[in-house]
């Protein structure tokens, strides 16, 4: 269990996190204060969040101890207002006086020092890096997603977990290769997982051609699973079941000994998971005439809907076409080894798991070893294209 | 020219009338109510609803399915796909979601005619705008752009998706979706 692909030490599953997860911190321009009478702290938060809500920069602390130059004493600082609020023909301090006059509190202005310019950051921090670099420039606040730390410290699975994960990646590539040696199509496998029972749904290769692009190794992947709940449409054939698990059978002898948990404990499941689909227990029992004990039996009986809740390894990103696909599913986590720079919907073109808009969400996570070989990926990429 | 296009207008109106026909029938088989028809050489030759339910396969939209309708019927008649795809429209009554919008193009279709807009998968403006862009499409994969008509007889089938999400659809947890669908348009 503990070695399992030559490659495993380094094997890393990053996340692709909406754009606003990476990006570096915005600035903006505000007019802040040092309070003069701390004595009236609470009294003038109160009355600036009043004439200033700043609505959209409530990651900010609207007062912070800023430690004095040359004492060991503290001077607090508060926000005022954005730098466009201010109206081109008054003066700040004119501005200021007359929205403290506008909300009878004319007094407020006597309470706090000349206002200035700090520059802040805009948007709210979705990651530790974020929040460090935002604190550099005003105080902020944090709610920390803790599962989004440990993904991008690399610590959001177990050893065992990424075991099995870099398994389940070495089959796709296995099947990849078996699919190529078919002479299938072009590229690419899929293997589907059901994380929970540690159980291999599907295994499919890319069937996609000339005539017929949409049968890719994504789309056959959810057919396949399909298949396993008693639908599905595309008529693969037995023969070509037989032939690829024979051969991916033999790719899998072919690779190095750290693959042999593979050969025993993987491929029996496959031939047995992803092309003789079980039957689902509900259809062989006989359920009682009294209404609840089938209402009982349901219960118990996990109905699979779709892909909801089951991983997807692939050699390739998907393209947006196959996310969406997989949106459709409701997949729960997608794996690819290598981006497709060109056409890829999980971070190269777009983030179609991520969009905001659309009704369901996965994660996606590309796992290919380090940067150097993305780039190397992506120059192959537009070399076999150009 | 003016009565020229108000009598395509009018034309295209008689092709979305099918497409909803073949909607309804989706929905009496407990499917979300898409559907669709393919024209070809100005006659219908083959039509597609929505069989996600059926199949168990999420993919399975009218598109789609009338895109493998259309395969079979090319091989029947001897014609190539290319072609017949080139020189066909498809007449879909909700905006191709982006999934479709991108196999519409891959496999070569140039119009698309569609009734309401899908607030939350379109692939035709409302989402995404796959049936203009440039960029994701280029090289191998490179098609030309659908070019599309939307808002044809769309309050029917906005009716339509309603009568069916008020009446729950049993298989899906999915409910709300196209509550606002159309209304773009
Ligand atoms: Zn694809
Ligand atoms: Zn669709």
């Amino acid at each position: 269990m503990n070695t399992i692909v030559s490659s495993s030490s380094s094997w890393c599953p990053r996340p692709v996190l909406a754009d606003e997860y990476e990006r570096r911190v915005e600035l903006i321009e505000v007019y802040a204060a040092d309070i003069k009478d701390e004595t009236k702290t609470a009294e003038l938060v109160k009355i600036v969040h009043q004439c200033w809500p700043l609505t959209s920069l409530t990651h900010l602390k609207r007062v912070k101890n800023c430690s004095g130059g040359n004492s060991t004493a503290t001077v607090l600082q508060i926000l005022l207002c954005e730098r466009s609020d201010v109206d081109a023909c008054s003066s700040v301090e004119q501005y200021i006086a007359e929205s403290f006059q506008k909300h009878s509190v004319p007094e407020a202005a006597r309470w706090l020092g000349k206002p200035w310019l700090a520059t802040v950051s805009r948007y709210t921090p979705l990651t530790r890096k974020q929040f460090e670099e935002s604190s550099v420039f005003w105080a902020t606040i944090f709610h920390e997603d803790k599962k989004v730390t440990k993904a991008l410290s690399g610590k959001l699975f177990s050893k065992e977990e990424l075991g099995r994960m870099s398994r389940y990646m070495a089959l796709a590539i296995a099947a990849a290769k078996a699919g190529k040696r078919l002479e299938m199509a072009s590229v690419g496998a899929a293997v589907v997982v059901d994380p929970g029972l540690d159980q291999i749904m599907a295994v499919a290769c890319d069937h996609s051609s000339s005539s017929d692009p949409l049968q890719t190794a994504v789309m056959v992947a959810i057919d396949l699973v399909a298949q396993g709940q008693g639908g599905g449409v595309y008529n693969l054939g037995i023969q070509y079941n037989g032939r690829l698990n024979q051969t991916l059978c033999q790719e899998l002898h072919n690779e190095s000994a750290p693959v042999a948990d593979l050969r025993g404990s993987v491929v029996d499941k496959v031939l047995v998971a992803s092309f003789k689909p079980e039957t689902p227990e509900m259809e062989g029992a006989t359920p009682e005439k009294n209404g609840k004990s089938v209402a009982e039996a349901k219960l118990k009986t996990k109905v699979p809907y779709l892909c909801t809740g089951y991983d997807l390894y692939t050699t390739k990103e998907p393209s947006v076409m196959c996310s969406m696909a997989l949106v459709h599913s409701r997949i729960g986590r997608v794996f690819y080894d290598q981006p497709y720079p060109a056409i890829g919907g999980l971070g190269s073109c777009d983030k179609i798991h991520v969009r905001r808009n659309l009704n369901h969400h996965f994660e996606a996570y590309c796992c290919s070893a380090d940067a150097t070989e993305m780039e190397l990926a992506r120059k192959e990429e537009f070399d076999l294209l150009s | 020219a003016a009565m020229d296009s108000i009598s395509e207008a009018d034309k295209d109106n008689a092709r979305m009338d099918s497409a909803l026909a073949v909607a309804r029938e989706s929905q009496k088989r407990g499917e979300v109510p898409v559907g669709c028809i393919i024209v070809f050489n100005g006659e219908e030759i083959v039509r597609g609803g929505n069989e996600v339910n059926q199949t168990k396969n999420a993919t399975r939209h009218a598109e789609l399915v009338a895109l493998d309708s259309l395969y079979k019927w090319c091989s029947e008649h001897e014609l190539s796909r290319e072609r017949v795809l080139a020189e066909s429209t498809l007449f879909v009554s909700v905006e191709p979601c982006i999934m479709c919008a991108v196999a519409l193009r891959l496999v070569g279709l140039r119009r698309v005619v569609f009734g309401c807009a899908n607030a939350r998968f379109g692939g035709c403006g409302s989402v995404m705008d796959v049936h203009s862009e440039e960029k994701r499409y280029d090289a191998a994969a490179a098609r030309l752009p659908l070019v599309c008509r939307g808002g044809v007889l769309a309050d029917r089938a906005v009716e339509l998706l309603k009568s069916f999400y008020d009446g729950e659809n049993p298989h899906a947890p999915m409910a709300k979706v196209k509550k606002k669908a159309g209304r773009k348009r």
